[in-house]
């Protein structure tokens, strides 16, 4: 019996050994899973990609019910948005050429704003809630990549936290910390206004803009917050949410703006993931490097 | 083949209980209120109760597998989950024999594991710095609801395994 106790006692120390060393594996900064977090979350993934299936259809099936309801004076008022929208977009249309023409112009290819969209759909949420994480049912095969920015049709709601071969988990902005920080900016006619979304209050539940360059005016209530694109991986003109009110921070230097995100966070199904055409910053330094020969090569001709 | 039948319908299960939670706040839209989904345990638990035999330790051994397992799919914090479901399976494998098992005294094991269970998360969770909120908020807006909606499910699943498992059991020690 006693050293059926030790063998016990044995058993739970090295469990407790290898415990703490697998926190402290996992908290290291790593962006690609090991191999066999890999398969095992492709597994689950794939099963739950099956259980959604039918959910799916009972979901719209209920949601058609109650679309069908408000149909009639939807349908009213898109048809008066139609007749406004052709108008612009054939004003669109005559935008985007002229914006190609003069790209052409200055021999700029991609802009911070322009990005390639892989379309997916969340099969499941992270039970432990603290962590605010969601699965989608798009990986590495398709083009996902960690870091990339997560959006759905109202604004920004997270980004790639890492990546399997057919799933890939996404970091929601509710559960963005220090570590995760986004450029952002709000348009105005004569300066925008730029800052860093620093992270999120769970309290106020608002997101943290601190605000690095201010423009004249206050920044007023409801004022739109898209991503600037400066940060280096996620593309510019992304909406993050709307302001909601202005404090001083802690010593009064600089002013820190709440901003209530654009996109439900509670009510996720379709996303879509932003890929940024232009090389993000930790891309290759070789492409660059010959990007510059080639520039050289060009001056050159024209001398 | 049966043999293959219980880590089967645990993995489907913890694939199951992600579904759910991201079903469950698409609707209710419930933020003050956190409900974190232990289905997994509570099957375990069911294991533990309905299906080991004296001598046989599957609740302990599949709270450690499987909650190894959680914590590679859904929080990229390996080892919480393991050590949280083996210690409380551990806990359980002790106290359990005390009971006659039927579906109040599973609720009441049900009930305690959870907590055991998440308080020990959250413990490991506060101590790493994740989670700062005050302890007694922590209590009544996700413990307790925690445990109420998990033992919902045990109501659920209990019809379907208080016959089954202590069949297999019979056929299991039969067999060898």
């Amino acid at each position: 019996m006693s050293f059926f106790r030790k063998k016990q006692m044995f058993i739970f120390l090295i469990g407790i050994i290898i415990v703490i060393g697998l926190i402290g594996y996992s908290l290291q900064d790593r962006s690609k899973r090991s191999l066999p977090e890999q398969f095992i979350s492709d597994t689950v993934g794939f099963i739950q990609q099956g259980v959604n299936i039918p959910i799916r259809y009972v979901k719209t099936f209920f949601s058609n019910i109650s679309n069908v309801k408000d149909t009639y004076n939807e349908n009213k008022i898109l048809k008066e948005k139609v007749s406004e929208y052709k108008t612009l977009l054939y004003d669109n249309q005559i935008l985007e050429e002229e914006n190609e023409e003069l790209k052409k112009l200055i021999a700029q290819q991609d802009s911070l704003h322009e990005y390639d969209s892989i379309q997916a759909n969340v099969i499941a949420r992270s039970p432990e809630r603290w962590l605010h994480q969601v699965t989608i049912n798009k990986g590495a095969d398709a083009g996902v990549e960690a870091n990339m920015a997560v959006i759905t049709a109202d604004g920004m709601v997270g980004k790639v936290l890492s990546v399997s071969h057919n799933s890939s988990t996404v970091q929601l902005l509710t559960g963005f910390d220090e570590f995760n920080r986004i450029a952002a900016t709000i348009k105005r006619d004569d300066k925008d206004v730029y800052g860093v979304i620093e992270q999120y209050d769970e309290e106020r539940e608002a997101l943290l803009l601190k605000i690095i360059e201010e423009s004249d005016s206050d920044l007023e209530k409801g004022e739109v917050v898209l991503s600037s694109g400066m940060g280096g991986v996620f593309p510019s003109g992304l909406p993050i949410g709307e302001v909601e009110e202005v404090i001083p921070d802690q010593y009064g230097l600089t002013k820190t703006a709440l901003i209530k995100p654009a996109a439900n966070m509670y009510a996720i199904h379709h996303v879509i993931v932003v890929d940024r055409k232009l090389d993000t910053t930790d891309g290759e330094e070789e492409e660059i490097i010959e990007d510059e020969e080639e520039d050289n090569e060009e001056k050159d001709d024209e001398e | 083949m049966k043999k293959a039948l219980i880590p089967l319908s645990l993995l489907i299960v913890l694939a199951l209980q992600g579904v759910a939670i991201e079903i469950a706040t698409s609707f209710t839209s419930m933020q003050d209120v956190y409900i974190i989904a232990h289905w997994v345990l509570v099957f375990v638990i069911c294991i533990s109760l309905l299906f080991d035999s004296e001598s046989s330790y599957y609740g302990i051994v599949y709270g450690v597998i499987f909650g190894l397992l959680i914590d590679i799919v859904y929080t990229d914090m390996l080892g919480t989950y393991m050590l949280g479901y083996g210690l409380t399976m551990f806990i359980l494998q002790g106290v359990k024999h005390v009971f006659f098992t039927n579906i109040y005294t599973t609720m009441l094991m049900v009930a305690v594991g959870i907590m055991v269970a998440d308080l020990f998360i959250h413990g490991i969770y506060a101590m790493v710095g994740i989670v700062d909120i005050p302890f007694w908020v922590y209590v009544w807006t996700r413990l307790l609801p925690t445990v109420l909606a998990n033992l919902i499910f045990l109501i659920v699943l209990y019809p379907f395994v208080y016959r089954r498992f202590p069949r297999w059991r019979m056929e299991y020690t039969d067999g060898k």
